[in-house]
């Protein structure tokens, strides 16, 4: 059934989708969480995912895909009272506290949660990730975002780019 | 009087990034990453660092532009230029992301009205092609910086701001907003003034809100809700200005502060967003 008002749980057993990663992994999860995805809940609406079929996600490897649904779980009580009205501090500042200890992981698992949070439109992901990655950038020279983000050293034109710049643009660096 | 300047500010919308002073919780420094040397705050300027070993995989090189974008656009002014020296991608990222420029982000410990933070202003909107998204001034005193001033407005209006906060310093409180806010910006979707003496409109001169490209329905209720008495004269223009303003229904900040031809307060331009939903074609 296509009914717009799937979002509320009906009745007893939540309707569960099934979830297949690039590498062939399945994931099961309720179609409230995977519907955190704009993408997904097109498919979802239209009764796709369901059943044996389960919905392929071709562009997502299976640590990503695991790591997105373990957002979409925590998130999913939340997003289906349409932003928590009547959440409580405490539901807020657990999940403010999921979501930090959530994107305290290695840089370039990162990059593979806001990429697939891009491609599934997840937005709530897409921008704590995308968050994340500018604090890392806060407060730090160019030279030191470059190590922090990991880039190859500069090659001495890349230096003397960078140095050209920093003149340039010196309103930047008071 | 000086003390109620914060209040008012304290009641202007957020900043659309938070100052960096502002959000700096300690949480984040537990994430560490390749060097763990930089937690300084205060970095020093053209400090030429040697070379460290980076682990000579950037992966953040995979991400596509829009999310490089998205994470700029999260990035106080400073930060956010500063990745232009990254490399020549970063410096497209940079130019093609629009520009949020605030001076909270830019003002250093000079306080009210530096020259730095006005130059500081002035040159980052310079340097970026626009468009503009969001412009927050509120530390400045541009009594002593009029001609930056105008200069400064009439680049915004050329790089179609979105979203105007101007709020000036006083003394004196009889400082001329620029004729450019009111006839040039266009693109304005949202706009606070504070602190401005209000220029002379004379009838065959109309704000430019009307004339926007794509008038949707509500630019137009916003039409006849201020600019319709500005065919009338300069003085019930400004009046209805402020009683537009101080309408209970949009009760931003409206603090008329004695003179008559002082206007102090705040006008917002809310027009809707008009983005377009794509209809799907399946």
């Amino acid at each position: 059934m296509a009914a717009p008002e799937s979002g509320d749980g009906n009745n007893g057993a939540a309707r569960m989708v099934t979830l297949i990663s690039s590498d062939n992994t399945r994931f099961e999860v309720e179609a409230a969480a995977a519907s955190l995805s704009q993408t997904l809940q097109l498919t979802i609406l239209d009764g796709g995912g369901g059943g044996g079929d389960g919905i392929p996600l071709p562009n997502v490897d299976s640590a990503t895909l695991s790591k997105v649904l373990e957002y979409c779980i925590k998130h999913a009580p939340a997003a289906a009272n349409g932003g928590a009205p009547n959440a409580t501090a405490v539901d807020r500042a657990e999940l403010e506290r999921f979501d930090n200890e959530f994107v305290n992981i290695d840089q370039s698992v990162l990059y593979s949660l806001i990429m697939a949070a891009h491609n599934l439109e997840i937005e709530g992901l897409q921008s704590l990730v995308a968050k994340k990655v500018a604090d890392m950038i806060k407060g730090k020279s160019p030279m030191e975002i470059r190590r922090t983000l990991g880039f190859p050293d500069p090659t001495p034109e890349e230096q003397a780019e960078m140095n050209a710049h920093m003149l340039e643009y010196g309103w930047a660096y008071e | 009087m000086d003390f109620i300047f914060p209040f008012i500010v304290s009641l202007l919308p957020p900043p659309v990034v938070p100052a960096p002073e502002a959000d700096s919780d300690s949480d984040d420094e537990r994430f560490s990453l390749t060097s763990s040397s930089s937690s300084d705050a205060s970095v020093d300027p053209p400090a030429f660092l040697p070379a460290a070993p980076g682990d000579g995989e950037d992966h953040i090189s995979r991400l596509p532009d829009t999310l490089l974008s998205d994470i700029i656009s999260r990035l106080p002014t400073k930060e956010a230029a500063r990745t232009v020296a990254l490399s020549t991608r970063w410096r497209g990222v940079w130019a093609a992301t629009p520009l949020v420029v605030d001076d909270a982000h830019l003002a250093g410990d000079e306080g009210i009205c530096g020259i730095p933070t006005m130059r500081a202003v002035s040159r980052c909107v310079d340097a970026h092609p626009g468009p503009v998204r969001g412009v927050r001034l509120t530390r400045i005193s541009f009594y002593d910086h009029e001609y930056a001033l105008w200069r400064l407005v009439a680049a915004l209006a050329a790089k179609e701001v979105r979203d105007l906060i101007l709020f000036n310093r006083p003394w004196p409180l009889n400082m001329p907003l620029p004729d450019d806010v009111l006839f040039r910006c266009a693109s304005l979707e949202r706009l606070y003034l504070g602190v401005w003496h209000i220029p002379k409109i004379t009838a065959g001169a109309r704000p430019r809100w009307t004339t926007s490209a794509n008038s949707a329905s509500p630019t137009a209720s916003l039409k006849t809700k201020i600019l319709k008495p500005c065919s009338r004269t300069a003085r019930s223009w400004r009046s209805s200005l402020l009683s537009w303003v101080t309408t209970p229904r949009r009760a931003f900040v409206s603090c008329p502060v004695a003179s008559r031809s002082l206007w102090s307060g705040c006008l917002t331009l809310t027009r809707s967003s008009s983005r377009t939903h794509p209809v799907s074609s399946g």
